[in-house]
């Protein structure tokens, strides 16, 4: 069985316990507008441009058998309509410039990849994490290589959106030592406005979780984006909803960040958000603490 | 912090390095009047007359006493290992970009006057030169094969003399074993003769070590009777009481135990201004003092952590006269290596409160010396201990080291040394094994270069650097290898060639150690040398491991051979055409070959391609070293290179097809080439332990991370746990640069605001201002590992 791959990364520690590698598979049900890794949306490969990079030799133009790839006012602009992600330009290119996204994986490709840092795992009780993108738009994939890391004693986590239908979700949960899960926003009409979904699956999964998996460890992430998830109301409601879900729930609080913006500009998509900025750490602990009072434990990474 | 460190630590900081004449005149002056006796004789006499007459001083608040030279940071020249140094800079040591030293024009007077003329030609380095094979010299002249020690004695230090057996019986009790010895030996049996010359020698020296320790007790009192501080009176007279009893007798007390300790090292300093003596396992050997004192209520902690402090200070005010031409040292480094943790003599955890009062006392004075390094047993230290020296590490002062205990035992068992001494090992300046007055010296007597190993094969023969042709193997034209395996015969050819020079050449420096520098004030605290009246250089200690055969450009290496079994022959991307003349015009105008050369699988990487041509040519490099022996037995073995030792030998080098510039530095240890380890730190590890078999020997890893890591309870949770995996992984040494590349570049442009942003570079601490530009460069760019 094949998978669509964004990236593997080692030597992770805040994606669950211990030391880990984390799977970053391709395909993300929602198009959060603060999303850092747009590179993981779509379900495709795709070609990325990092002009900062480019040292402007022109190299690709002659590489592209398409003639998609053309100078404007000494700028490099690929028409992308016109690529077909051949990677002739890749090759061509020397300073690192362009690349292309997406990579397929079968199971054992991935689990080769993940099983060489299981000193690493063993010394300090980490493991895989699959994230992305989100797992769930690779249901099965995700599943079998979940399946295989626990047959070889690796611990198991997923980040997901949990925005699926049920039997996705639980075929991976199967599997699953520790979970992550988003709840970016409490009114399904703003969250809808924020990803492009409502949030009603999402919450109705979270419920179905608490009830079948009483013992699984479960962190419900909580993006701070400020002027859109940051008011107290929100943030009130989803400590509410998560008090209410069992002992084995807590909340991250993950400080919006601009770590990502490139990605779009690499991507030739727009940034909506150019002139937002972080929250200050000073609001991240007040809502940690305002949090708290309803009895749920708050991680800050 | 005490006040008395943050005197001392202002006097460091406030006080130019200078040069020291004292030692060479007194050395000159008694060379001179001793002519036609023997060179051991000799040498003794010029040391207990250095011991008398030399300058001694007590600095304000100090509590240990001493100091080889004439005042804090001098360096005494050497005149008969080194007087070139001030031949050549006399008039510019001043104004070096690093490692500058003062000079009077009176001292400049004195050395061209009355010390250079004496000593003029007879440098170790001028005995090499006159006497080596003409294809050896010019070897090391095209930086192919590497002298380890550059133009000094082969030695240089090296050793870790038996501080111990000082502490405990006292320099008196050496002498009476030395008598004794001297009064069995019967003289009508040929040879021995020799050997009472030399236990004579052993005798002078003695005398010397217990006289300069009087004129401490004595300046002690002098300075008791004029203070007016009442308290710094009582400690004055209380140094006095001390300086009169040790090292001449055993130590009763801890405070004595560290002055013991610091008399001796201050002693084979003035023996030789070496760069590296090392008092080894510190924490083991003073503890039963501490605990005495701890408990019968003589001593409170941090009393202890202050006298800790006041003698690892003591270590900083000792300069070490660098050569300018080499820079292996650069930055002042003097590799004084101390060692904490490892396991007792029944295998139990060595780990006391001595070792953590240590780390403590490293982390308070964020000094350059000593050289720290912690051994980690898995099976038997505490998590504990890797939390502690992750506060350490975190400070980014790039102490401490982490050394395998497991591994090193290993390699010590595998010379055919039986636990009961293997277990002790200790830490021979940058990264060496050794064991404290047990393992004589010379250790590292030369290195290969493999950076111009690739070269010499792909120019058949010519080195790049100069046009002219080597007197090595011509192993033929590239262009006509039809497959990899007529490259890698050519280069294996090489390998071996050169790896047989580099016997050569150990064999010639070794024998010129033994001959002129032996090294008395160290041989005293091996009971071996003694028992048979033979000096730790010329086979009188317990094991004389056979000198190493050194190596550099591990990393460069192999991804030359994989760039090319990749590109030419496996992907057919390029011809051995393209390649040569792009590497003949260092990649100008051939970036794109350079590109493609850089996207050839990279060492560090954890990628599987490598491994078998990487086990394949180290088994090859450690399996032709052992064909060679040691001058006093047993086998030569392939060793990583220390120090700094990469970049000069990196100035030796053209372009290579692993995409690496010409000139620029090697790689060090078995770290991977600067920058091309993306894998994260992880991948690095996995390949680094590939290479640590027990066949290549005590290989050093460099690696920088992030000071992210440290900043939650979980980061450091991780860096015990990464710790845990790399001893699993059989990995000998590494150590870590925590600072951001951000902060250095910030540094390189205001070196006034980050005085004291220490760096490791390799196998050593230093300030990062004090390196020169192109070093400070390489450090930036060896690859900082982020967390995602």
């Amino acid at each position: 069985m094949k998978g669509l791959i964004l990236n593997i990364e080692r030597f992770s520690i805040h994606d669950g316990p211990g030391i880990r590698t984390v799977v970053f598979l391709k395909g993300c049900p929602l198009r959060c507008i603060w999303c850092s890794t747009p590179d993981g949306q779509n379900m495709f490969p795709e070609l990325e441009y990092f002009s900062h990079k480019c040292i402007k030799c022109g190299r690709c133009i002659d590489a592209c058998p398409k003639k998609a790839i053309v100078k404007l006012n000494d700028e490099i602009v690929t028409l992308r309509y016109e690529c077909t992600l051949c990677g002739k330009c890749v090759e061509k290119c020397l300073s690192g410039a362009r690349k292309i996204v997406g990579k397929e994986m079968t199971v054992e490709d991935v689990l080769k990849e993940v099983e060489k840092d299981m000193v690493f795992y063993s010394s300090s009780g980490g493991g895989v994490t699959l994230s992305g993108g989100d797992p769930i738009s690779q249901p099965e994939f995700s599943a079998a290589i979940l399946k295989m890391c626990r047959e070889r004693g690796i611990n198991t986590c997923i980040e997901t959106s949990a925005y699926g239908d049920w039997g996705s979700l639980a075929k991976m949960l199967a599997y699953t030592d520790f979970l992550y899960v988003d709840i970016k926003h409490i009114d399904p009409l703003k969250h809808k406005k924020f990803t492009g979904k409502s949030n009603r699956k999402i919450l109705k999964n979270i419920e179905n979780i608490s009830k079948s998996y009483p013992d699984m460890p479960v962190v419900v992430r909580v993006p701070v984006v400020p002027g859109y998830t940051d008011d107290m109301e929100n943030i009130r409601a989803i400590a509410l909803f998560v008090s209410g879900l069992g002992k084995n729930f807590k909340i991250e609080l993950l400080p919006y960040h601009r770590l990502g913006i490139h990605r779009y500009e690499a991507l030739s998509r727009p940034y909506l958000l150019r002139d937002l900025m972080p929250p200050p750490h000073e609001h991240i602990k007040t809502l940690k603490r305002f949090i708290e009072s309803y009895g749920v434990k708050v991680i800050m990474s | 912090m005490f006040p008395r460190i943050e005197l001392a630590i202002k006097r460091l900081r406030e006080t130019k390095p200078s040069v020291c004449l004292e030692k060479a005149k007194i050395m000159t002056e008694v060379f001179m009047q001793t002519e036609g006796e023997p060179l051991v004789i000799r040498r003794a006499k010029a040391f207990r007359e250095i011991c008398r007459r030399k300058t001694i001083f007590i600095n304000d608040g100090e509590l240990i006493v001493g100091h080889p030279a004439s005042k804090v940071n001098a360096a005494a020249l050497d005149p008969d290992v080194k007087y070139w140094v001030l031949s050549e800079e006399l008039d510019t040591i001043h104004l070096r970009d690093t490692d500058q030293f003062l000079i009077t024009n009176e001292q400049k007077k004195l050395f061209k006057e009355f010390i250079e003329p004496y000593w003029r030609d007879k440098s170790f380095w001028d005995t090499f030169i006159s006497c080596a094979p003409e294809d050896l010299r010019q070897l090391v002249e095209a930086g192919v094969l590497i002298l380890t020690n550059g133009r000094e004695t082969p030695n240089h230090g090296l050793l870790a003399p038996n501080y111990e057996l000082i502490i405990r019986e006292g320099v008196n009790s050496v002498r009476e074993r030395i008598e004794r010895k001297l009064a069995s030996l019967d003289l009508s049996i040929p040879g021995n003769y020799e050997k009472w010359v030399y236990l004579k020698a052993l005798l002078i020296v003695c005398e010397g070590i217990v006289e300069l320790a009087k004129r401490y007790a004595l300046l002690a009192r002098e300075k008791a009777e004029v203070e007016k501080d009442p308290q710094r009176r009582e400690e004055l007279e209380k140094i006095a009481e001390i300086c009169a009893h040790v090292p001449a007798n055993p130590a009763r007390n801890f405070w004595e135990a560290l002055q013991s300790l610091w008399f001796y090292h201050v002693c084979l300093q003035i023996d030789y201004n070496d760069s590296s003596n090392n008092p080894g396992r510190v924490d083991q050997y003073l503890y039963p003092y501490y605990k005495r004192d701890i408990e019968e209520g003589r001593l409170t902690k941090e009393q202890a952590l202050e006298l800790i402090e006041c003698l690892f200070v003591k270590f900083n005010e000792i300069m070490y006269l660098s050569d300018k031409a080499y820079k292996i040292v650069a930055g002042r480094a003097r590799f004084q290596s101390i060692n904490v943790g490892g396991i007792t003599k029944n295998g139990g955890d060595g780990v006391n409160e001595l070792t953590y009062l240590m780390i403590e006392a490293m982390k308070e004075l964020k000094l350059p010396e000593p050289h720290f390094g912690i051994k980690y047993n898995k099976r038997r230290n505490p998590d504990l201990l890797l939390i502690k020296a992750a506060e350490l590490v975190m400070l980014g002062t790039g102490h401490p080291q982490f050394f395998n205990d497991e591994a090193g035992i290993k390699y010590l068992m595998g010379w055919g040394i039986p636990f009961e001494d293997a277990y002790n090992w200790s830490v021979n300046s940058c990264k060496d094994l050794t064991l404290m007055g047990k393992i004589g010296g010379p250790r590292i007597p030369a290195s290969i270069n493999l950076g111009s190993a690739v070269e010499l094969v792909l120019t058949n023969g010519m080195l790049r650097k100069t046009g002219s042709r080597l007197p090595v193997p011509q192993t033929g034209d590239p262009r006509n290898f039809k497959t990899f395996e007529d490259f890698k015969k050519a280069l294996k050819r090489q390998l071996a060639y050169l790896i047989k020079k580099a016997a050569e050449l150990a064999n010639m420096v070794e024998t010129i150690q033994e001959e002129k520098y032996p090294y008395l004030v160290a041989s005293l605290s091996f009971e071996d040398c003694i028992e048979n009246a033979r000096d730790c250089m010329a086979g009188g200690a317990k094991y004389n491991i056979a000198g190493e055969i050194s190596s550099v450009g591990h990393a460069d290496l192999i991804n030359s051979v994989i760039a090319v079994k990749k590109l030419i022959y496996d992907e057919k991307r390029i011809t051995w055409e393209q390649l040569l003349e792009a590497l003949d015009k260092n990649f100008e105008g051939y970036e794109d070959i350079q590109a493609l050369c850089l996207t050839a699988p990279k060492y560090g990487n954890d990628v599987p391609e490598i491994d078998e041509i990487a086990a394949d040519v180290i088994q090859f490099l450690c399996q032709e070293t052992k064909k060679y022996s040691g001058r006093y037995g047993g086998k030569r073995v392939f060793a990583g290179a220390a120090a700094a030792v990469h970049i000069y030998a990196g100035s030796c080098v053209g372009a290579l097809p692993s995409g690496r510039k010409a000139w620029t530095p090697l790689s060090d240890g078995i770290s991977p080439m600067q920058g091309t380890d993306v894998n994260g730190p992880t991948a690095v590890l996995k390949d680094a332990s590939k290479c640590c078999l027990d066949v290549f020997y005590a290989p050093l890893l460099n690696m920088k991370l992030d000071p992210s890591l440290f900043r939650s309870e979980k980061g450091i949770q991780s860096f015990v746990s990464f710790m845990k995996a790399w001893a699993d992984l059989g990995i000998y040494h590494i150590q870590f640069n925590v600072v951001s590349p951000e902060v250095l570049r910030e540094a390189q442009v205001r070196p006034e605001k980050y005085r004291d942003l220490m760096v490791r570079v390799s196998g050593y601490c230093t300030y990062f201002v004090d390196l020169p530009k192109e070093i400070q460069d390489e450090i930036i760019s060896r690859t900082t590992h982020r967390l995602s």
